[in-house]
């Protein structure tokens, strides 16, 4: 009785035991993980400045700011957002897509550093879908990102099918926008 | 032997284990992808090992298998099955498997739950889970064996703990390990972050759910543990401040300020430092209050010498002290703040001095309650410090912590203009003051005039807030009222669902002042058909009557409840349960009419001649019954804000739509 205990107790831990060291049997050398750690971070502030623009935005919303405060701080978001970018672009400067957010930040940049004037609210939504534009550029260089990997996610709706522009402005559409990502413009069916 | 299996495999899952810390941190520092998929491997194949093991103890207990030392002390034959289930958190040796089997469980979803998601973080994570894990395991195989044998076969076992024998016992243990044993999660993400030095905000973010789930059952655990309490123990009140009830307070005090430090980190790139030493704090508290209900260290400084597991939980201890201070000093220039504070009237501003509540209240809990272990030590008497004294300290802090959670939400982030200012506080305020009018004329007491009109200004905060919320959204779409509001849940669970939770904890906060400044009491002796009146009542004792169960035999008073008029309100039957296996372990459970306004609650304490005469404690407590539906808000509140929801997918069909109501 002792002994079918044990055996099966033995077999038991040696098919656990397996499954553990399953992966280091396999054969070859282990992949190193390459994640593009600069990148990485860089993608992710961008990511909280997007979310601190949408806050800022509520906020002044529901009136919890000025007006001077609320030009003064969106501003100065807009700004970091950008300059974060042109970083991107920096770490990873292949794929259009990247390009052509970068210029449309470009142009809402010159907007927004016009002295007295409001920034303008459908150019807060270009720059909201900037990182959906911006995926394939990330997403080609980097084979192991799950950085990336999070922004490749709406990439693929980028691709295939006929390319549609705004008839108003000429921006590239994505094919899911119902909306002008860059004036607001709906979009033709 | 089956039970020997159990044994083995628990030695299994340990050197497992033991093999998947070295394979993850290893793995980790080289970013080797096949020693990181082998510490997914351990971490699935300890969960698996450990769940066997525990279904092995589950079958040693239904199957009343005596043979097993941890049967035969925690369960007997007459046990019903309902309370064999549950032996098995009922002592020392199954609670410390049950603590094992949730941790494993927990490491398994999050290891699958981010299996192609944070690769350079992960290995780490999967390699602090485990080592937790390795821990627990080297206690169950060198320390409290739940597969250890009684060497004969008793014919009966010794029963189970009859405080234990009651539903709530039941599930409340399971909603405080849940809580507990998860907050090990989030500490092992600010460890991976740290080793892997990536400090963004990617693990803050990940973080974030991981915590709120945790904290979740941390809260609801307590609160059922006071409603055990207060329906159980029947001394009238729901928390007393016992050590074993602050090692569980201790860590979600930590845990609630890091979930809203994090929000800072998060939005302005600054705490990083005190985020993760929060973090830790919160993993130590855990492994802390662990300790000190299995060691009887609070009971007495010798007394955990003589316990087995106590010397392991000290040298565990000293490694997270003494490892986690190494990792900060050796991450500490990473750990930079991207930005400055920019005013004290911002939001972040108020969450810095919520924190600092949060640590106040923490540190005066953590000193009262070590203060008897300190003071034996210095002084070799041991000096308790009770309930007067955390009331005394916590109250007024607990206090302004209300008081900033009305204030807090007002504010926008880094300034808040004059203009701004009354705009956002004027409603709030009438309503205060009102409230404080009201108190005033009802009852003159200073401390609840204060207290109720600080809760009537947070909620006055919470319902401004959901207007405003739902007005911005009605102005950019056609949505009525309550799909507005379901809007904003679904696309902004996390500031609406906080809202909500914030709602809960001030409707706890009612029950509290009305509990502690307008609680009525009486001791009375009754003889079948006399009457006693209190707080506008009139009880009528009618008889005394017994009912055989499986394993106990119960005494129940029936007494009927009349009102100012003399209309029949309810009659409440206190109770006295004496167990064949304890019958000088005679265990309450009052009686109890729960209404909006007041509780009536009595208390069987003793009776004579049969029945002849009976003695009870009756109470009025006021305002009670709004701490068990500021608990159920509080639980609805966290779900809507952990519950996850697509942005990129709203955020491409309607983004005009977006910003209006501050999707995240």
């Amino acid at each position: 009785m002792m002994w079918i205990s044990l055996l099966i107790a033995l077999v038991l831990s040696l098919a656990a035991l397996a499954y553990v060291v399953w992966p280091l049997l396999k054969p070859g050398p282990a992949p190193i993980l390459v994640e593009e750690d600069r990148l990485t971070e860089l993608l992710g502030r961008k990511d909280t400045i997007m979310k601190a623009i949408k806050d800022l935005e509520f906020d002044y919303h529901v009136g919890k700011l000025s007006d001077e405060d609320f030009q003064l701080y969106d501003q100065r978001l807009r700004r970091q957002a950008v300059g974060l970018l042109q970083q991107i672009e920096q770490v990873a400067p292949m794929g259009a897509g990247l390009d052509a957010a970068l210029e449309a930040e470009v142009t809402r940049r010159r907007r927004v550093q016009e002295p007295g004037k409001r920034p303008i609210q459908p150019a807060t939504v270009a720059l909201a879908a900037a990182p959906v534009v911006a995926a394939p550029a990330v997403a080609a260089p980097v084979a192991v990102t799950q950085g990336a990997e999070r922004y490749t996610a709406g990439e693929t709706t980028n691709g295939g099918g006929g390319v549609r522009f705004c008839t108003n402005c000429g921006h590239k559409l994505d094919t899911s926008h119902k909306f002008c990502a860059n004036c607001g413009m709906p979009a033709a069916a | 032997m089956i039970f020997d299996i159990g044994y083995l495999i628990l030695i299994s899952a340990l050197v497992i284990a033991a093999f998947g810390v070295a394979a993850g941190f290893w793995g980790g520092h080289k970013r080797n992808t096949k020693l990181a998929a082998s510490s997914f491997n351990a971490v699935y194949a300890v969960a698996g090992l450990v769940l066997l093991a525990a279904a092995l103890l589950w079958y040693g207990l239904l199957g009343d298998h005596f043979e097993l030392s941890y049967v035969w002390n925690h369960s007997e034959r007459a046990l019903p099955t309902f309370y064999k289930f549950s032996a098995l958190w009922g002592g020392q040796a199954g609670s410390l498997l049950f603590w094992c089997l949730l941790l494993s469980g927990y490491s398994a979803i999050v290891a699958f739950a981010n299996r192609t998601r944070l690769q350079v973080l992960m290995p780490y994570v999967n390699g602090v889970l485990l080592a937790t894990s390795l821990f627990f395991l080297t206690l169950l195989v060198f320390a409290a064996n739940p597969f250890e044998r009684v060497g004969f076969v008793p014919p009966d076992g010794q029963g189970l703990n009859p405080l234990l024998q009651n539903y709530w016992m039941v599930i409340h243990p399971v909603m405080l390990y849940l809580g507990y044993v998860g907050m090990v999660v989030p500490f092992a993400f600010a460890v991976g972050a740290l080793m892997s030095k990536r400090l963004d905000n990617e693990w803050v973010r990940t973080v974030r759910r991981w915590t709120l789930i945790p904290w979740m059952f941390l809260s609801i655990g307590i609160i059922m543990g006071s409603q055990w309490a207060y329906m159980e123990l029947g001394w009238g009140g729901y928390w007393a401040w016992d050590p074993v009830e602050n090692a569980s307070f201790l860590p979600w005090l930590t845990g609630t300020a890091f979930l809203h430090s994090i929000i800072i980190q998060e939005q302005r790139g600054v705490l990083k430092v005190w985020n993760v030493v929060l973090i830790w704090m919160t993993y130590f508290l855990v492994i802390l209050g662990t300790f000190t209900t299995r060691s009887g260290v609070l009971e007495s400084v010798h007394s955990f010498a003589r316990s087995d597991v106590g010397p392991y939980f000290l040298v565990f201890l000293t490694i997270i002290l003494f490892g986690f201070l190494w990792l900060l000093s050796s991450r500490f220039p990473l750990l930079r703040g991207d930005q400055q504070i920019d005013s004290y009237t911002s939001r972040e501003a108020a969450f810095l001095a919520n924190n600092w509540l949060f640590a106040g209240i923490a540190f005066a809990t953590l000193w009262g309650t070590f203060f008897p272990m300190f003071s034996e030590i210095l002084t070799g008497d041991r000096i308790s410090v009770a309930a007067p004294f955390f009331n005394k300290v916590n109250g007024p802090l607990f206090l302004l912590l209300l008081l900033l959670m009305g204030v807090g939400p007002l504010l926008g982030w880094r300034h808040t203009s004059a203009a701004a200012f009354r705009k956002q506080f004027t409603w709030p305020l009438i309503t205060a003051a009102v409230v404080a009018v009201l108190v005033f004329v009802l009852a003159r007491s200073l401390y609840p005039i204060i207290g109720l009109a600080i809760c009537a200004f947070a909620t006055a905060t919470i319902v401004q807030e959901y207007v405003r919320g739902v007005q911005a959204r009605r102005t950019t779409s056609d949505d009525n009222v309550l799909s507005a509001m379901g809007h904003l849940w679904s696309r902004n669970g996390r500031r609406y669902g906080g809202y909500l939770v914030h709602l809960g904890i001030v409707l706890i906060g009612v029950a509290v002042i009305g509990n502690e400044f307008y609680q009525q009491t009486t001791n009375v002796t009754l003889a079948p058909n006399q009457t006693v009146q209190i707080g506008g009542y009139t009880l009528e004792f009618d008889r005394l009557e017994s009912d055989r169960q499986s394993n106990l035999t119960e005494y129940g008073a029936r007494v009927i409840v009349y009102d100012r008029n003399d209309n029949v309100v309810g009659t409440v039957i206190p109770k006295r349960n004496v167990y064949d296996k304890a019958p000088d372990m005679p265990t309450s459970e009052v009686g109890l009419r729960m209404s909006p306004i007041e509780d009536v609650y009595v208390v069987l304490n003793g009776w004579e001649a049969g029945g002849a005469t009976v003695t009870f404690t009756i109470y009025i407590n006021p305002l009670t019954a709004w701490m068990w539906v500021g608990g159920l808000l509080l639980a609805l509140g966290t779900l809507i804000a952990a519950w996850p929801h697509s942005t990129r997918r709203a955020a491409a069909t309607l983004p005009s739509a977006a910003y209006a109501t501050g999707d995240d």
